[in-house]
């Protein structure tokens, strides 16, 4: 288990992470969204090994990760910017690999790559961006490491690449136990990619929670009466925001569904719906419940 | 034998015990029908893992369906009954439906001659449609006996 | 270790190349100096065993860089930071690989020249083998540090390159400015007379920067001394690099350096190395150019912290730091001052001498005498050579010290021919040794004085042992075993007649006189130079060997030699030329150039002279230039005589050594005579005395 604790990590002044505490399980898909600059390139990376922390800690099983090769023999680490040797293939690079990660498989290397159609011996730079992605992503499945990181590597992925290396992602996941870590500035990439959602937001963790009890603890209900009403009509129930249009009342309802519809039918309503919310919604309803004035505009959850 | 649709609202998790359910109230899966396993529906759906075992987990626990270890899931032997109990609350939904048709002024013999329609469907033709022999399919692909196929009576 | 494996294949692209480069490069000029006609007079010292003299300057950085490539861009620092490997082993990976690359060329290079040396024949000292790989090794691992700092220090190629360069060469530079500014100030000292902590030399790498402009450092710089000295540097650096490596964050890639304090300090370093160039003047802050100076000290300044902070209101901001680089300028100042004073005060008086020593007048244009091999590694302790070095000394200071407004050299001295110049080192009773380079008013006072010491009196007699030998030169003509024939007979007769080679240490007043315009009288005619060069010890000397008429026996010798080359009928082949070139037939640009070494020659009642007498003709010049003509008339006399001249050996009585050669343009050929030693009638000897004496003033005033 990787668990971060109080991390504080500065570049030139400016703070980056502020006090950022999480912690993320062993054999989950773990996803972190936040706007472009919020931090989380700079989190993949302390969890990697890469930095080192200003203040705070991460470890992984209780250990520090920085300058811990135990640790790091088990940690893979993919950038959104892939970078190759000048002049490189992938076999080369694969050496590479190999030089530093004792589990390193070539068997497996080339299966992969005949599978995702790449030339191993063709030079890195001839790839596309999409390619480019996808090698990395070899490299990385070949090394045989439980703990992947992925930092935005699947952004602009096409779906059918996407699809491919999800599988591949969720065999390891499975089969071998690993971890994968993404993290994206899109919430709808990782929707239905992890199991375990958290937002990073201004530097800090602020909600992180599994993806189906996110989805779940939250709906919509749309209600009317045929007399007047006022808010004491919904007495009982934990609403976290509510539109009123003449006669008809959206409500956003956390709790048991069941429950609160029985409540609400009790009172004879006209109109009684009960709608899913998505995912971006739930961010967008609990991160104004925690206090945050969030302005979709500016950043946060965009699809 | 799963429809999931990946860009609606409803959680994975969701769609699948529902699914489950609707093919226990069918009869496209009775007792003793092994459920696909959560890798081999990761492959297929390309979806997590975690969340289909999830699904799973909540299917044990109201009953549906059991585990045997290390040899897969199946289908309860309580799980028509449980599921089917499950359906009587859809009961409250049809007194609410109608209640509804009934301010808003639908006559009573429509409402009647649908549901009239509605049970004139003979209950065992789900059996042909390509979601049951779907299940049987996946079910054969974790090494079970072929299952006989059963004629379709009309 | 893997990553070592890894580092060696990343690194190929540049071993490879510049491996075979370099063993091209050592085979071509090697293979030509130890195969080709040059052998007989290649120089073998250390330097000759260079593979090449810029190789391992330019190739540890590029090592360094190469391998630490990784460190410059953010994705690929990330990556190989991601990786399971602690930072010390990648350091270790990138350093390894360098030395396999760099030594494994070094080695082979210095061995190919090795093979070299065996397949052609030329003598080299046995122990420069080992000492040249361990010298190229160290100054280029050295120079390897200091790239090694510098990238760990930076993450730009830029920073890195500044930082690599600071490292490198600031202490050295500021050693060099200190150093210059002293001796230009207080001529008595020289460039060999600094002390430890002054010398330029002991850093091996950067010495050898210093050798190509200070020639004096050439037979200096490669010694185990130094080289043992340049191991601590080595391993200071290698160790101080693994640790700034080991603490450095991988954020730094792509942005100027690891901390900001080390930014701020290339920029005033860097301005600071502008700003001490204005030490090179005696007198800074005086001129119109040391003001420019001081303005592109600021453009550095302002230009460095740009290019790491990339904001004009934090560059100005920083602009007060300006004045360190200025203070640290002025510091220096004031350093090379109080050198200056110090060496100043010293003017010993003779009773606190213990003793002294010289360590000869060639060495301090770089020079190797045999003579002064010797002579330094005598101590002088007479009473009357130290009161002389003092009082010269003394006066020297003072002069120094009067005329320092006027910027006193030597040159300013009451110059005459008997003035030498020789670094003296004095040891005082205390134990401290001083060494200053003196002027002495009189090198006969000096030899006299020094003459006294029974050490030096054998000294000045010696010629080099046989066996040490490694090349003799006469002339193009004789061959190996005519020169050693040669050799032995002069040794034998010089040791019996007791004859000092070297003539700066014979008395010149007495011996050698001045006639009007230099000649030399009686034995001390000169009639050949052997140049030998061999090695005692790991030392290298040089000597040039006259051959005197001191020794008679030998010149006879040696004039049977050359007659025994002279080519038949050669006497008419001149008159006939003279005829030609006198002609109407003759071409523009047909010549003729005619040398006589004429022996004891009676132009006074003092002893006979040696007269040269040259008289070149050529059809190009203006016909009716009265030089041409007396020279036209001069050659047709001359060579009218020497045509009755019989070959000889005698070296009693006149005798002249005739060499000439021709061109002639239709056939562009170009023939020479060699020296042909000829006796005459006495009525001949009269007749030629006369001639080359009127030749002699004529040519001496040019018409």
């Amino acid at each position: 288990m990787i668990i971060a604790n109080n991390l504080t990590k500065r570049f030139s002044g400016v703070v980056a992470l502020d006090n950022l505490s999480c912690h993320i399980q062993d054999g989950c898909v773990y996803g972190l969204v936040g706007a472009n600059g919020a931090g989380k390139s700079t989190f993949l990376r302390l969890a990697s090994g890469v930095y080192r922390p200003d203040a705070g800690s991460i470890k992984f099983n209780n250990e520090d990760i920085y300058e811990n090769i135990g640790v790091k023999k088990r940690f893979v680490f993919v950038s959104d910017d892939f970078w190759a040797l000048p002049q490189s293939s992938m076999r080369r690079m694969a050496d590479l690999y190999a030089s530093t990660y004792d589990s390193f498989d070539f068997k497996r290397f080339t299966a992969l790559s005949k599978e995702f159609g790449l030339p191993t011996d063709r030079t890195l730079s001839t790839f596309s961006k999409g390619m480019r992605r996808q090698a990395a992503t070899i490299l990385a499945l070949s090394s045989c490491a439980e703990y992947l990181f992925f930092d935005e590597t699947f952004d602009g992925l096409d779906p059918v690449m996407r699809g491919l290396v999800k599988q591949k992602l969720y065999a390891e996941v499975f089969d071998r136990g690993a971890t994968v870590i993404i993290t994206s500035h899109s919430l709808r990439e990782l929707e239905d990619t992890c199991d375990q959602l958290a937002l990073l937001y201004k530097g800090g963790i602020v909600l992180e929670s599994d993806v189906g009890d996110l989805k779940t603890s939250l709906f919509k209900l749309q209600v009317a009466f045929a007399e007047e009403y006022d808010q004491s009509v919904f007495e009982g129930l934990n609403v976290l925001a509510q539109t009123r249009q003449g006669s008809v009342s959206t409500l956003i309802v956390r709790g048991d569904k069941e429950k609160s519809r029985a409540l609400l039918t009790a009172k004879n309503p006209l109109l009684l719906e009960a709608l899913p919310v998505t995912l971006e919604e739930v961010f967008v309803y609990e991160m104004e419940a925690l206090g945050y004035a969030f302005d979709t505009a500016e950043g946060g959850n965009k699809a | 034998m799963f429809q999931i649709d990946r860009f609606g609202r409803q959680p994975i998790y969701e769609q699948i015990i529902e699914q489950v359910e609707q093919l226990v109230a069918s009869g496209a899966l009775r007792p003793n029908d092994q459920l696909p396993s959560v890798r081999t529906l990761s492959q297929t759906l390309s979806a997590n893992p975690n969340t289909l075992q999830k699904a799973y987990a909540e299917l044990e626990r109201r009953g549906i369906t059991t585990g045997v270890p290390g040899s897969g899931r199946y289908i309860s032997r309580d799980a028509p009954r449980l599921v089917s109990e499950g359906m009587q609350a859809l009961l409250t939904d049809v007194s609410t439906l109608c209640e509804k048709l009934h301010i808003a002024g639908v006559p009573k013999q429509k409402v009647l001659d649908t549901v009239e329609s509605a049970y004139a469907v003979p209950l065992h033709s789900a059996e042909k449609s390509p979601g049951a022999s779907q299940a049987h399919e996946m079910a054969n692909d974790d090494a079970q006996q072929t299952a006989s196929g059963k004629d379709v009576e009309l | 270790m893997k990553m070592y494996r890894e580092m060696m294949r990343k690194l190929a692209p540049i071993g490879i190349p510049l491996a075979l480069a370099t063993l091209l490069y050592t085979l071509i000029t090697n293979g030509q100096a130890c195969l080709g006609a040059a052998r007989l007079q290649t120089a073998t010292s250390a330097i000759g065993l260079t593979p090449v003299l810029v190789y391992y300057a330019f190739s540890a950085v590029l090592f360094a860089f190469y391998g630490f490539s990784f460190l410059f861009k953010r994705s690929s620092s990330d990556l190989y930071h991601s990786m399971p490997i602690s930072r010390l082993d990648l350091y270790l990976s990138v350093t390894l690989a360098t030395v396999t690359w760099m030594g494994g060329t070094i080695v082979l290079n210095v061995l190919l020249t090795l093979g070299l040396y065996l397949v052609g024949g030329c003598p080299f000292v046995p122990v420069y083998i080992p000492m040249s790989i361990l010298f190229y090794f160290i100054a280029s691992m050295l120079i390897y540090a200091a790239a090694a700092i510098g990238c760990a220090l930076s993450g730009t190629y830029f920073m890195a390159l500044a930082s690599t360069g600071i490292v490198l060469f600031l202490p050295r530079f500021i050693q060099f400015i200190l150093a210059r500014g002293l001796i230009l100030q207080i001529p008595i000292i020289g460039w060999l007379d600094l002390s430890a902590w002054l010398d330029p030399s002991t850093n091996i790498a950067t010495g050898l920067v210093v050798m190509q402009t200070r020639n004096v450092f050439i037979p200096q710089i490669i010694n185990m001394h130094n080289i043992l000295y340049s191991l601590i540097p080595m391993f200071v650096e290698l160790v101080l690099a693994a640790w700034l490596f080991i603490r450095r964050p991988s954020e730094t890639a792509d942005h100027g350096t690891a901390s900001r304090g080390w930014s701020l300090a290339v920029s005033v370093l860097l301005a600071f190395t502008v700003l001490m160039l204005l030490n090179l003047n005696k007198s800074p802050f005086t001129s119109m150019f040391d003001a420019a100076l001081i303005a592109v000290a600021l453009l550095v300044f302002v230009l460095c912290q740009f290019i790491t902070l990339h904001s004009i209101k934090t560059v100005l901001k920083s602009l007060p730091y300006f004045l360190v680089s200025v203070a640290l300028a002025v510091g220096g100042y004031f350093c090379i001052n109080s050198m200056v004073n110090e060496a100043l005060v010293y003017t010993p008086k003779p009773a606190e001498i213990a003793s002294v020593s010289f360590r000869g007048h060639d060495t301090v244009q770089g020079g190797n005498e045999y003579t002064s091999l010797l002579l330094e590694k005598i101590h002088f302790t007479n009473d009357s050579l130290k009161k002389y070095v003092a009082e010269n000394l003394s006066s020297a200071v003072d002069q120094i010290k009067a005329d320092r407004e006027k910027n006193y050299t030597y040159t300013d001295s009451n110059y005459s021919q008997y003035t030498v110049i020789e670094p003296v080192s004095i040891t005082m009773q205390n134990g401290r040794t001083y060494r200053r380079t003196i002027e002495f008013s009189s090198m006969d006072t000096l030899n006299e004085l020094r003459g006294e010491n029974a050490e030096f009196q054998t000294a000045i007699h010696s010629l080099p042992p046989v066996s040490s030998i490694q090349y003799m030169r006469a002339n193009n003509l004789f061959k190996k075993d005519e020169l050693n024939q040669l050799w032995n007979a002069y040794t034998t007769e010089a040791a019996a007649v007791s004859v000092v080679p070297n003539d700066y240490y014979l008395d010149h007043k007495t011996v050698i006189s001045d006639y009007g315009f230099s000649v030399t009288r009686g034995d001390a005619q000169q009639a050949e130079n052997i140049y030998v060069t061999g090695y005692i010890g790991n030392d290298r000397y040089s000597m040039q060997v006259p051959i005197r008429l001191e020794t008679p026996k030998t010149v006879s010798l040696m004039m049977q030699m050359y007659n025994s080359y002279a080519k038949k009928g050669s006497l008419t082949k001149l008159q006939e030329s003279v005829k030609h070139m006198l002609s109407p037939l003759v071409l523009e640009s047909d010549s003729l150039s005619i040398s006589m070494d004429c022996f004891n020659v009676k132009v006074d009642s003092g002893k006979p002279v040696y007269l040269n007498s040259n008289v070149y003709l050529s059809a190009y010049r203006n016909k009716d230039d009265q030089y041409s003509l007396k020279s036209n008339k001069f050659a047709q006399a001359a060579s009218e005589i020497l045509a009755r001249g019989t070959p000889t050996d005698d070296c009693s009585g006149m005798f002249v050594g005739l060499s000439w050669s021709d061109y002639d343009s239709s056939n562009r050929l170009s023939t020479d005579y060699p020296a042909l030693y000829l006796s005459f009638t006495p009525e001949d000897e009269a007749a030629l005395t006369t001639l080359f004496s009127n030749w002699q003033i004529t040519s001496m005033n040019g018409y």
